[in-house]
């Protein structure tokens, strides 16, 4: 790999434009005073500012609320019967299953980061890639709670799982919730430790500047006794690199894996082949929509302009622009087959959806995933925060819709007429939904103010200073450049 | 559960002490308390719940117990001495409706009822019930049923009594009566066929020679009586027999709803569309015809050939196209006695054409056709139609008339005016009124309920405390018919003992048992007034078998050979058609027709949550009845095309604010509506279900009524249909279309003659896989005839008390989540706007051989057994939901809620502080069949507790299972034996044979290739060659 010489030019601060290439040198990925110390400070001081900034304890309100109301949704759900939310014969997946799905795509965008970037080199990538590895986290933790709570009887969910047990009765192999329960769980553990170990070395900066006994022991533990040397970071990047390999074959994996619930299943609409490319292409189109909805108030309100610039909106937008192509391309392929079929039960699955009694959500995804990505073809769209944010906030919508869209309108009107039944999600199912939100947005403040929201020890290593510190074959190299 | 007495519980002591236990306070308040809340026994008490059930149905079993050592009975199967505790045990008895017996077969579990079929060797039921029969059941464990009597004081407040305080009250006021022979008291029964009440009535004229007797049932065959009377000169019952006829004309006649001889109707209607003989494999080579004109789109009306063999006009042109087609019989030769007036112009729009086949179609099946009226119809088209089949030659071949009960006593309506009349004169002061419920279904311009509070003493013997009840001096319960003995008349007239299964449980008493005490005879027990009315002697063998045989031997009257004389039916008749010329329809005066309701029949059976919850065979209406329309009347009169509104209807200074429901094949400018809706006192599940027709219904319009002035409401109102919840878009309609041929085959008798196989091509589909091969041991199928079916509905009530399929209420219908196993579906043929048929297709579960929810489940809790049923293993479910999903025919049902604890009112609240299961509503459930808990899955199962009893029995007999041994619930009760079951590897059973027929179709087997062991054979017509189909507009099917 060619040594980069990234040029520090004093003066530029958060708001310069790096998204320019001039073919000869590489633009700047941090801005401001680029050096170890002011990288570490800038972090530090979000997780070490005696108060968060006001509008962090409003959000936390907000969010912490939320969970109470997911807590009271989940106990009167468990407590009731699940006929509290809005799922019938024959739309027997409802809410839980739409958010479910929604919330899995969300997480993809971190692990592709941290992953698929890591593997191809793409520097720009540690400037997000610490938060982008929480919202997988966190995302997954919401997305984990409604398969459980979904069931009927879910006190017995655990029997999904291959628990030994003395009558010897095993979940079935052959079904897709199987798949998709161990899929979830795999992905939920290595994104974990995806994300902690890569924080170790950072955690260890916040433990040897703390300034409390609570913080030096907390993060203390956290830190696992990091040190900082030679022998630390050759295991560390090692480990590092085992985990994102794990971490891309779950990128493509687990989204496909669930996207079998629906493509093993006979219903027209569902069974299909495009269906694990294309969940999983979705999924990393919301997450990247996520991401840059995150980055751009992240960056507003704890003041980490310098660290996610410009170019990181720009690079994040494109992304989302080419999976959302993707995402339209799969949509044209669907409709053409469903017609190229000449099967009438495909071809009525595709027509109702546009046609039928969910048309308005049909037409919504299709405007929010085809025609909204297609703003980031231009640059302005990309940098300019009040254009990229409602158009990602769109795109996510457009996600849950499309969600919605192929678990009802595939349910309500299957093969037999007589069966044919509307949903509609009753109040217990909204407020799940925003509670899941709150959850995720309270994990995520608490991310925020108490860890380390990008990776020092990785943004340190792309400044120019860092250039000579490593060997061109070190593992580091492929790791952190 | 309270503590019970337990102490000393031995020998001869222990009934009584069960006695006196359950007669204990805490255990009766127990009982009464409706919904017991054990808010600290959550999930983790199953076990003691399961007990505490077991207990109380033990008690009242114990109860039940008592009654058999005292009165010697003749069981149908076992001998006492052998019953084994929780097993079957099989008795015949009677159900009375409509003053007709119905012969029916109760299963009994340790003493408890649980389940009605109809009785294979009874005349009119041969096995097979309607819907009414088996969810009469349900009633006897009604909770809300009347638990005691009630004395109402002179402040109009009810306070509970006993009967032996009414019979010492009674007594008093009988000395008085008995100085002036009975002048003042009147009694008022509904119409029965009871030998032992018309004694009754016959001893207290005897003794009380100046009581009155009053007769009145809002649903009443007067008109067929009195017609008949004008033309035999004697009121008789018109029997048809269709299995005997080639052509069958209805006229506004519903065989299949309502009429008490429906399981008759339908058995012999099947008879004679039977394509292929289950019993021997050959096919048909005659089919029968049906033609029909009608005031509502009703079953019969859907069994027409094509849309040309229905004329549907509003009920009042219904004698007019009767007398067009006696006057093109005429006209084509036939001999008629009757005169025939001209009646003005009755818009049958192509009907003309439709009437000169049909004519044809009569006369050249002279003597193999048959023409029924309606009981809705006045008496005049009664004895035209007897005067056309008797020139027909039909008259002891297709049609057969039975001499009456009491020919000679005045109609209902007659006999209720008579009785107001007298109270208004003050005749009466003490009215005893023996069932019925006449203040809510007398005729409104009577007002009965202002003219009972009138009368100084009435006495109301009912099952529930009702709106009479509600104004009565004296609340006495009545007993169920499976509670206490009787005895009731068929169509023959032959006798059937009504034999109790259990002691009353409210220690109610029959209206014979009251009728005792009113007149102080000297028998009191309703078992032994039946014995001395039958004078059969219950030592005497004759008894035994007659409660063995469920029928008393040779007490069949003759039918009545008296000769057809047109008499002063001329003038009658001419008088009628006049009339109804005179009467105009158009959108300011409609045509409203009342209708017997295919679920709670007059009302009676309103508080039946089974019925309550089952869809209307048409409508698919459930819990509520609604004002039908024809669409294009109904979109001119500026109402909702697709969602139902309230509209007023005002005639004569009376209202009703009823639902509109648009019905497609109704005539225009008439509407009709079911009875029996809108009640105020029926119990927790009736009470306002519907609306009330009856206050529209007067004396002098008790069947149809014109005039009507409709006023439109834009206030919305939810109906809970099973189908079509929804609107249907425009490409949902033409998917509909589409689909509709693939799941439903069909074709004419004229194809099938040529090709049996009805061009149906097996499936061509190929597994990817190897394929399981079931050909081992027994293979379990169905084949559904959709030809036969009729759509009446009794399988989907049989299949609900046999598996213990809990009901979910109106507002979770509305959203979908209805549990029955089996549906029937209803898909209208040809443009709904003109004259469309409709077709029914029962659905179960298709037991696939390659079933798509087996293998979606991630726990494995719904596997295929080796003799081929998709089984569902409930302790396993974890409620993923996934394998309904994946099933195609939606045949799964999912236990949204705790359906069988608490109330259908707090489905919503935690299970914390839901009460249990109600312990008297747990007696009615089949021990045999698990109670699904909440959260888990079931399905149809084939009754598999049946197929494992009668292989249990053939494994100990080292033999193999014959055909015939196991019939599902379903198959069992349906009366035209549209529903075949057996081992279809054994090339001699009944289904193998049904099955190896070419026109024999899985639905969705060629598409989704799931190899369904449910089979369906097509639905065959047999138009008039004269009256050919006409082309269908591109919807086509819908």
């Amino acid at each position: 790999m060619a040594s980069v010489t990234t040029t520090q030019v004093p003066g530029m601060t958060g708001d310069f434009d790096n998204t320019l290439d001039d073919g000869v040198s590489q633009a700047p990925l941090v801005l401001g005073e680029a050096t170890f110390h002011e990288v570490t400070r800038k972090i530090c001081r979000v997780a070490e500012a005696p108060r968060a900034p006001m509008a962090w304890y409003v959000a936390f309100a907000i969010s912490t609320s939320l969970v109470g109301v997911l807590g009271v949704m989940i106990a009167y759900a468990i407590f009731t019967g699940v006929g509290v939310w809005g799922n019938n014969s024959p739309v027997f997946w409802g809410f839980p299953i739409i958010n479910f799905v929604f919330w899995v795509g969300l997480a993809h965008a971190g692990t592709f980061i941290s992953a698929i970037l890591l593997l191809f080199r793409q520097k720009w990538r540690t400037g997000i890639n610490r938060f982008a590895e929480a919202t997988t986290v966190f995302a997954v933790v919401c997305a984990g709670l409604f398969p459980g709570i979904h069931v009927g009887r879910p006190w017995f969910a655990y029997w999904m799982a291959p628990v030994p047990n003395v009558m010897g009765a095993w979940p079935n192999f052959y079904s897709p919730l199987l798949w998709d329960a161990i899929a979830v769980f795999t992905y939920t553990n290595v994104s974990l430790l995806f994300w902690y170990v890569g924080m170790i070395p950072d955690l260890a900066t916040f433990r040897d500047r703390s300034k409390t006994r609570l913080r030096h022991t907390v993060y203390g533990i956290l830190a696992m006794g990091w040190r900082g040397s030679a022998k630390h970071w050759q295991l560390y990047e090692r480990t590092i690199l085992i985990l994102a390999g794990l971490a891309t074959a779950l990128v493509l994996g687990v989204s496909s894996t669930v996207s079998t619930d629906f493509a093993v299943s006979q219903l027209p609409g569902w069974h299909e082949t495009i269906f694990p490319p294309y969940f999983t292409v979705g999924a990393i189109f919301s997450g990247f929509a996520l991401v840059l909805a995150l980055a751009i108030p992240a960056r507003e309100l704890f003041g980490l302009k310098d660290l996610i610039t410009k170019r990181h909106l720009d690079n994040l937008a494109k992304i989302t622009l080419v999976m959302g192509s993707i995402v339209t391309y799969i949509y044209m392929m669907e409709f053409f087959i469903a017609y190229y079929s000449g099967n009438g039960y495909e071809q009525f699955a595709y027509l109702t959806r546009i046609m039928g009694p969910y048309w308005r959500m049909g037409w919504l995804i299709l405007f929010c995933n085809c025609v909204v990505p297609q703003i980031f073809w231009f640059k302005f769209a990309r940098t300019t925060w009040w254009l990229a944010l409602p158009a990602a906030l769109l795109c996510l919508v457009g996600m849950w819709s499309e969600r919605f869209v192929i678990i009802v309108t595939v349910l309500n009107r299957d093969f037999l007429p007589s069966a044919w039944h509307n949903y509609a999600p009753t109040w217990v199912d909204w407020l799940t939904f925003a509670g899941s939100i709150g959850l995720f947005f309270t994990l995520f403040l608490l991310f925020c103010r108490f860890l380390p929201m990008i990776a020092m020890s990785e943004v340190k290593s792309i400044l120019p200073q860092a250039a000579g510190h490593v060997h061109d074959d070190s593992p580091a190299d492929a790791a952190g450049h | 559960m309270p503590p019970l007495k337990t102490d000393n519980l031995s020998g001869k002591e222990y009934w009584r002490s069960l006695n006196e236990l359950a007669d204990t306070p805490e255990f009766r308040e127990f009982v009464d308390r409706e919904f017991t809340n054990n808010a600290s026994e959550f999930l983790n008490s199953n076990r003691r719940r399961f007990l505490k059930i077991m207990g109380a149905s033990f008690a009242l079993a114990g109860l039940a117990g008592c009654r058999w050592p005292m009165e010697t009975l003749a069981p149908y199967a076992h001998r006492p001495a052998n019953r084994d505790p929780g097993t079957p045990v099989q008795y015949s008895t009677a159900m009375e409706l409509g003053g007709v017996a119905q012969g029916m077969l109760v299963t009994s579990v340790d003493g408890r009822p649980i389940k009605v079929d109809g009785n294979p060797k009874h005349v009119l039921n041969r096995g097979g019930s309607d819907a009414y029969g088996q969810a009469s059941v349900l009633n006897v464990y009604d909770p809300d049923r009347s638990r005691s009597v009630m004395q109402r004081n002179a402040q109009g407040k009810a306070a509970d009594s006993n009967w032996a305080t009414f019979e010492a009250f009674w007594n008093e006021q009988l000395a008085a009566f008995k100085k002036t022979g009975g002048k003042g008291l009147a009694v008022l029964s509904g119409s029965s066929a009871s030998p032992s009440l018309a004694d009754m009535h016959r001893r207290m004229a005897h003794a009380l020679p100046a009581a009155q007797w009053f007769e009145y049932e809002s649903i009443s065959d007067d008109a067929a009586r009195e017609g008949l009377r004008m033309v035999f000169a004697q009121a008789a019952r018109a029997v048809p027999d269709l299995s005997a006829a080639q052509v069958i004309v209805s006229f506004d006649q519903d065989f299949f709803v309502g009429d008490p001889l429906a399981v008759k109707f339908a058995r012999d209607f099947a008879r004679g569309r039977q394509l292929t003989n289950p019993e021997n494999g050959q096919n048909a080579t005659s089919m029968n015809r049906l033609y029909v004109v009608e005031s509502t789109f009703t079953m019969t009306g859907s069994m027409a050939e094509n849309a040309r063999h229905r004329i549907p006009v509003p009920a009042k042109d219904v004698p007019a196209v009767a007398c067009l087609l006696a006057a093109e019989l005429k006209k084509q030769g036939l001999v008629l006695g009757v005169e025939i007036p001209t009646p003005g112009n009755v818009n049958i729009g192509a009907g003309d054409k439709t009437l000169e086949v049909m004519a044809a179609d009569l006369l050249a099946n002279k003597g193999r056709s048959v023409l029924v009226a309606g009981a809705n119809q006045p008496p005049e088209l009664h004895g035209l139609i007897a005067g056309i089949n008797d020139a027909l030659g039909n008259t002891g071949r297709t049609v057969t008339y039975y001499p009456v009960m009491n020919p000679d006593r005045p109609t209902h309506l007659a006999s209720m005016e008579a009785l107001a009349a007298a109270i208004k004169k003050k005749e009466i002061s003490a009215l005893v009124i023996l069932g019925g419920n006449p203040v809510y279904n007398a005729p409104a311009d009577i007002d009965f309920a202002k003219l009972l509070a009138t009368v100084p003493l009435t006495v109301h013997l009912a099952d529930y405390v009702d709106e009479t009840s509600e104004l009565c001096t004296w609340h006495l319960p009545e007993s169920h018919y499976l509670e206490n003995w009787g005895d009731a008349r068929t169509f023959d007239m032959s006798v059937s003992i009504v034999q109790p299964l259990i002691q009353p449980i409210f220690g109610g008493r029959s209206a014979v048992e009251v009728m005792a005490l009113v007149i102080q005879d000297p028998l009191q027990k309703a078992y032994d007034i039946v014995q001395r009315t039958l004078a059969i002697k219950s030592t005497d063998w004759r008894w035994k078998k007659a409660l063995f045989d469920g029928t008393v031997e040779k007490t069949a009257w003759q039918p009545l050979h008296g000769s057809f004389s047109a008499g002063n039916l001329n003038a009658a008749l001419a008088q009628l058609i006049a009339k109804n010329a005179q009467v105009k329809l158009d959108h300011q005066h409609l045509e409203v027709v009342f209708r017997t309701d295919s679920k709670v029949f007059d009302g009676r059976f309103a508080n039946n949550g089974w019925l309550q919850e089952l869809s209307d065979p048409m409508t698919r209406l459930t819990w509520d009845n609604a004002a039908l329309i024809n669409p294009k009347t109904g979109v001119a009169m500026g109402l909702n095309r697709h969602e139902s509104q309230i509209i007023r209807l005002k005639v004569g200074g009376r209202e009703l604010d009823i639902a509109t429901y648009m019905m497609p094949g109704q005539p225009e400018n008439s509407i009709s509506i079911p009875l029996g809706y809108g009640r105020t006192h029926s119990g927790n599940v009736g009470n306002g279900a519907g609306f009330n027709a009856g206050v529209l219904r007067t004396s002098n319009a008790m069947a149809m009524l014109s005039g009507v002035a409709m006023e439109v409401t834009q206030t919305p109102y939810q109906l809970a249909t099973t189908q079509d919840h929804f609107v249907i878009s425009t490409i949902g309609e033409r998917a509909i279309a589409a689909r509709v041929p693939d799941l439903i085959h069909q074709g004419t008798f004229a194809q099938f003659q040529k090709d049996p196989g009805m061009g149906h091509k097996k499936s061509t589909a190929v597994s990817l896989w190897e394929e399981h091969h079931y050909d081992t041991g027994y293979q379990w199928g169905m084949a559904v005839d959709l030809t036969t079916c009729v759509g009446c509905s009794s399988c989907v009530i049989a299949c609900q008390a046999e598996n213990n399929i809990p009901i979910v209420g109106k507002e979770q219908v509305l959203k979908g989540r209805e549990m029955q196993w089996l549906r029937i579906d209803r898909y209208f043929r040809g443009p709904e706007s003109e004259n469309p048929q409709a077709v029914h297709e029962p659905i179960l579960c298709m037991q696939c051989e390659n079933a798509p929810c087996e293998a979606v489940c991630p726990v494995g809790a719904t596997n295929h057994s080796a003799d081929g049923l998709n089984m569902m293993t409930y302790n396993r479910c974890i409620g993923t939901r996934y394998c309904a999903n994946n099933c195609p025919y939606k045949v799964r049902r999912f236990n949204f809620f705790d359906f069988n604890s608490g109330t259908l009112n707090n489905l919503y609240t935690p299970n914390l502080l839901r009460s249990e299961m109600n312990p008297l509503i747990a007696l009615q459930k089949n021990p045999q069949v698990s109670i699904r808990v909440r959260g888990v899955m079931e399905k149809c199962t084939y009754c598999v507790q049946r197929i494992e009893t009668v292989r249990v029995v053939a494994e100990r007999q080292n033999r193999r299972i014959r055909d015939g041994e196991i019939t599902p619930a379903c198959a069992q009760a349906c009366p035209s034996q549209a529903l075949v079951f057996g081992d279809i590897r054994d090339k001699n059973s009944r289904v193998a044979k049904l099955m190896k027929q070419n026109r024999m179709y899985g639905i969705l087997d060629k598409e989704l290739y799931t190899k369904p062991r449910t089979r369906y054979l097509p639905k065959v017509w047999n138009p008039n060659p004269a009256l050919p189909e006409e082309p269908l507009s591109p919807k086509g099917l819908m």
